[in-house]
């Protein structure tokens, strides 16, 4: 039997901190990452996406 | 190279009949053996992608939440700006498996997978869906980092994996300005 999938704890301290600074402060994505993704998404959407899961 | 737009996808509908091998015994036997009772009981969903009538990867995901202790009080909550304010918890996407078959390996198909993801939660974000979350095997680590996760806790949760996360916010708002 596989490991089961975990819940993501709750985050405390250093971790709860630098997540609520990260949100301040999002890393960037350049358009050239936006675009590639833009461009499979849209590549597949045209296939009819995922079969019973649109 | 593999394109993500030559497969195509589809839910899983049933126990799978058909051998995956993706290297990790572990990811093998999800897909086998738990896939499906997990969407039975709506706990998690899993697409198959097909190269014809191959199985070259797959992936499962299902709710997930980040939640912080650090977090304004109320009344300080109320005078930010909507966009400034920081919440108990976000809402989030967890992707519990993600798999590529041995032989499709090594053609970039995972990190079009991961796009593809990021941009249908985005595009589909029905109920509100602010992060990707993952439990990233340690050999999967510099996977996850190059396409833009990072570490959600300093610790590791234990020896086999790293909690990572991805902010869909840069990228949807990155989507708004093209």
């Amino acid at each position: 039997m596989a490991r089961p999938i975990k819940e993501t704890p709750a985050l405390h301290g250093k971790d709860a901190r630098r997540f609520t600074e990260r949100l301040s402060n999002p890393p960037q994505v350049s358009k050239e990452e936006v675009r590639r993704a833009q461009s499979v998404y849209q590549a597949v959407s045209q296939r009819g996406g995922i079969q019973c899961c649109n | 190279m593999l394109q993500l737009a030559d497969c195509t996808f589809e839910r899983l509908n049933g126990l799978l009949n058909e051998t995956f091998d993706c290297g990790d015994i572990d990811l093998n036997e999800f897909l086998r053996d738990d896939a499906f009772p997990h969407q039975k009981e709506l706990l998690a969903v899993t697409c198959l992608i097909r190269y014809g009538s191959d199985i070259a990867a797959y992936f499962s995901v299902l709710n997930d939440k980040i939640s912080s202790e650090e977090f304004p009080s109320k009344s300080k909550l109320r005078v930010l700006p909507f966009s400034k304010r920081r919440y108990k918890s976000y809402p989030a996407v967890k992707l519990g498996r993600l798999a590529v078959a041995s032989h499709f390996q090594g053609q970039d198909l995972g990190t079009q997978l991961l796009d593809y993801i990021k941009m249908w939660f985005i595009d589909r974000n029905k109920t509100g869906c602010r992060f990707i979350t993952v439990d990233a095997y340690e050999q999967a680590v510099s996977f996850y980092e190059r396409n833009g996760f990072i570490p959600l806790s300093e610790q590791p949760e234990d020896n086999h994996t790293k909690l990572m996360y991805f902010d869909l916010k840069p990228v949807a708002e990155q989507l708004e300005a093209l």
